[in-house]
């Protein structure tokens, strides 16, 4: 998929770990895992909100486009 | 969906009929077994193959008798009784009903798979496409299987052809099905990685 979740990068500069960003943004760290590895079909605007609240980042710090 | 009425219902109606081919099945067999040891006993017993075409169907039957030259009397008065059938044919429709039996036994067993799938809130996976293929391609092999019959006899013969276009809408609704329940785990997959 064309579409690259930096959500490691962004946690490793903040210093937060993947169950404790889980919990704020509420959703299973399964789910996470799934966001992280590029697995997931598609996301919520609520939980890209979520995690940008939890993270105080922009949607473009998180999902990035590569062409193929 | 443990309360569904109707579903609990259709699983225990699937459950005795599936009672009942293995009754069927076993009381053909016994009969089998019962006229090869005593052959006298259903020696007299006419065999007469009935037409049942049923809704837009077609049936036809062609019955032969053939002149007997060791005999005197040149045609035999009563063809077609179990006495007279001819051992292999015997053999062949008996093989024949208990396929028919035990397919129809597979496409119980496979509905009330999915009927208790649907119970347990797992409806749209891909066994459950997969079993309605298999319950379509159940429904091909017995339409072929009842859709021709021949009794062969010493001194004639009986042939039923069969063809209806039931068992044609049957397959095409388990094909139809299939693809519904894929494209469902489609969904289902999609909604559950989308976070």
């Amino acid at each position: 998929m064309p579409i690259i979740v930096n959500l490691d990068i962004i946690l490793a500069q903040r210093g937060m770990k993947s169950n404790e960003l889980a919990e704020i943004v509420g959703i299973t760290t399964a789910n996470l895992s799934i966001l992280k590895t590029g697995k997931a079909k598609a996301i919520r605007f609520s939980t890209l909100e979520a995690i940008c609240k939890a993270l105080d980042c922009q949607p473009s710090d998180i999902l990035e486009y590569v062409e193929d | 969906m443990t309360k569904n009425t109707l579903l609990n219902i259709a699983i225990w109606v699937s459950r005795g009929l599936k009672i009942l081919l293995i009754i069927a099945a076993v009381g053909l067999t016994g009969l089998f077994v019962y006229a090869q040891i005593d052959k006298d006993y259903f020696a007299d017993e006419e065999i007469v193959l009935k037409a049942n075409p049923g809704y837009l169907g077609v049936s036809t039957i062609v019955s032969d008798v053939w002149k007997d030259d060791t005999k005197e009397a040149q045609f035999d008065s009563k063809p077609y009784t179990f006495g007279k059938l001819k051992t292999i044919s015997l053999y062949i429709n008996y093989f024949k009903v208990i396929s028919v039996a035990v397919l129809l036994f597979l496409i119980l067993r496979a509905f009330e798979t999915i009927m208790l799938s649907v119970k347990t809130l797992h409806t749209f996976s891909n066994r459950n496409a997969k079993l309605f293929r298999t319950i379509g391609i159940y429904i091909i092999v017995v339409t072929i299987l009842i859709s021709y019959t021949v009794l062969r006899f010493e001194s004639g013969s009986q042939t039923i052809s069969h063809l209806s276009l039931t068992p044609v809408i049957y397959i095409l609704l388990a094909f139809i099905m299939a693809e519904i329940f894929k494209e469902g785990e489609n969904l289902r997959a999609e909604n559950d990685l989308t976070i």
